[in-house]
């Protein structure tokens, strides 16, 4: 079982005059990390970085996170994005893929957008762009009507995104959806029928504190019952 | 997610000699599932619920530029007079904010509101020392970044001179003081950081009140390790 840090905790890396990465979760405190979550510590080699794997919901924007956005209204030369993080977003009209100033996106109050974290720091609000830097957007931009939005914890997304869990490549095999994963704890997803979409929804949200085998019972259990066995 | 975690066998109801255990801790994290961290917990007969919401946007008046705004909420079940010994939120909420102002880190989150809420369910004795244990755990399962836990633990000065260490409602009616701490936790190091009392005492009787507090609380700290253990090494 891994150990568990409170915060206060001084954590068993060493400091020394390698480069060391520190995360979120994790301080320094003099030549010692300190923990500042309560978590697991997690870490990677080169460059050596560590970091508290925390059970969070309520999201702080890191640039460079890809997050699903809800358009809430404009302001200026550019629209307010609720990102679930304190205050609003802002992306600018530019910040789409082919946009000029006289080819604007269309958007309006209440669309989703797949955006990136462009600028994201405690004093400033943060800003999101749906390009990359070579002006491609790359799989972001507006998400197609229709669809679900899940609020979930960020673990869970984290969860589902990484290669070692085989819940998403197992429900493609029974059933066809489209899905998006928001760092911000928003899973957008879309399927043939509402059932189904539901059935996955409910497949994810359970799949919180189950381990792989129990996963793999729970989306037969749920997608028996959609198909009404 | 719902994990029960119960410690000590201490029931605490008898009087007889003076008590030095806590009573039976039980806890329920993520009870709330709208808030960002939530926390059902029991000590002996005491039931309080604290829910966090944070870090959040807020109104102009609760907006601070360096740092978070801290809002602490108690909301009593029974309208108690202002100088009454147990629980009102002219006690409660000083104490907690000022504990949850040192321990949070609140210059990450500049310009945003961190908000508290804490309900009494049932009070049993000890509420004030209940409330700082639950806004603690609250805050342990939201994940706010904390510099340290912190917990509250109540002892009782008795007529008889007697210490009594989170003492139940009807030993507490009859305690000529009743002191409340707030203490908290780096690694195993246990200090004291503020305190409430009511009533008349002795230097003497406080001194003695912190280091029996002192000792009680490693138990209290014990009990959150074990919680976070059981929610977090899941998956």
């Amino acid at each position: 079982m891994s150990v568990v840090y409170l915060p206060g905790d001084k954590l068993p890396v060493s400091t020394g005059k390698e480069a060391l990465i520190v995360g979120p979760g994790v301080s320094r405190a003099d030549d010692r990390l300190v923990a500042t979550q309560a978590g697991v510590l997690r870490s990677k080699q080169q460059p050596f970085s560590c970091w508290m794997d925390a059970h969070v919901r309520r999201y702080v924007p890191v640039r460079g996170d890809k997050v699903i956005g809800v358009i809430t209204g404009k302001a200026g030369e550019a629209w307010k994005v609720d990102v679930g993080a304190a205050e609003l977003a802002t992306v600018s009209f530019l910040s789409f893929e082919g946009a000029t100033k006289r080819n604007r996106p269309s958007l309006k109050t209440g669309d989703l957008i797949y955006c990136q974290v462009l600028l994201a720091m405690k004093d400033m609000e943060p800003e999101v762009v749906c390009i990359d830097s070579e002006g491609k957007s790359r799989g972001l931009g507006a998400l197609p009507d229709g669809g679900l939005l899940l609020k979930c914890s960020l673990n869970l997304v984290r969860r589902l995104l990484s290669a070692k869990c085989a819940l998403l490549p197992t429900l493609g095999k029974e059933l066809r959806f489209e899905i998006t994963c928001g760092m911000n704890g928003r899973v957008w997803i879309k399927s043939n029928s509402h059932k189904e979409t539901i059935a996955i929804a409910q497949i994810i949200l359970k799949s919180e504190f189950l381990n792989e085998s129990q996963i793999s019972e729970l989306i037969r259990t749920i997608i028996d019952r959609c198909r009404g066995f | 997610m719902d994990t029960e975690m119960s410690s000590n066998t201490n029931d605490g109801e008898t009087s007889a000699v003076s008590m030095t255990k806590l009573r039976t801790l039980r806890a329920q994290l993520s009870v709330l599932h709208r808030a960002d961290g939530s926390v059902a917990l029991q000590q002996g007969g005491t039931v309080v619920w604290a829910a966090v919401y944070g870090p959040g946007d807020s109104t102009a008046s609760k907006r601070l530029n360096d740092r978070a705004f801290i809002d602490v909420l108690f909301k009593p079940k029974v309208a108690r007079p202002v100088n009454d010994i147990g629980a009102t939120k002219e006690n409660v909420s000083p104490l907690l904010r000022g504990t949850c102002e040192s321990m949070v880190d609140i210059r990450r989150h500049p310009r945003t509101l961190i908000e508290l809420v804490v309900q009494e369910l049932t009070d049993d004795g000890g509420l004030r020392a209940v409330c700082l244990t639950a806004g603690c755990l609250a805050l342990l399962d939201a994940g706010i970044p904390m510099t340290a836990v912190f917990c509250g633990v109540s002892v009782a000065l008795m007529p008889d001179d007697r210490l009594v260490l989170d003492p139940p409602l009807k030993e507490q009616k009859m305690a000529t003081a009743l002191f409340t701490f707030a203490l908290k936790s780096a690694e195993s190091e246990v200090e004291m950081i503020s305190c409430d009392t009511n009533g008349r005492f002795q230097f003497d009787h406080f001194k003695r009140a912190v280091s029996l507090a002192i000792e009680a609380a490693a138990e209290v700290f014990l009990f959150y390790r074990e919680m976070m253990q059981r929610k977090l090494s899941l998956g």
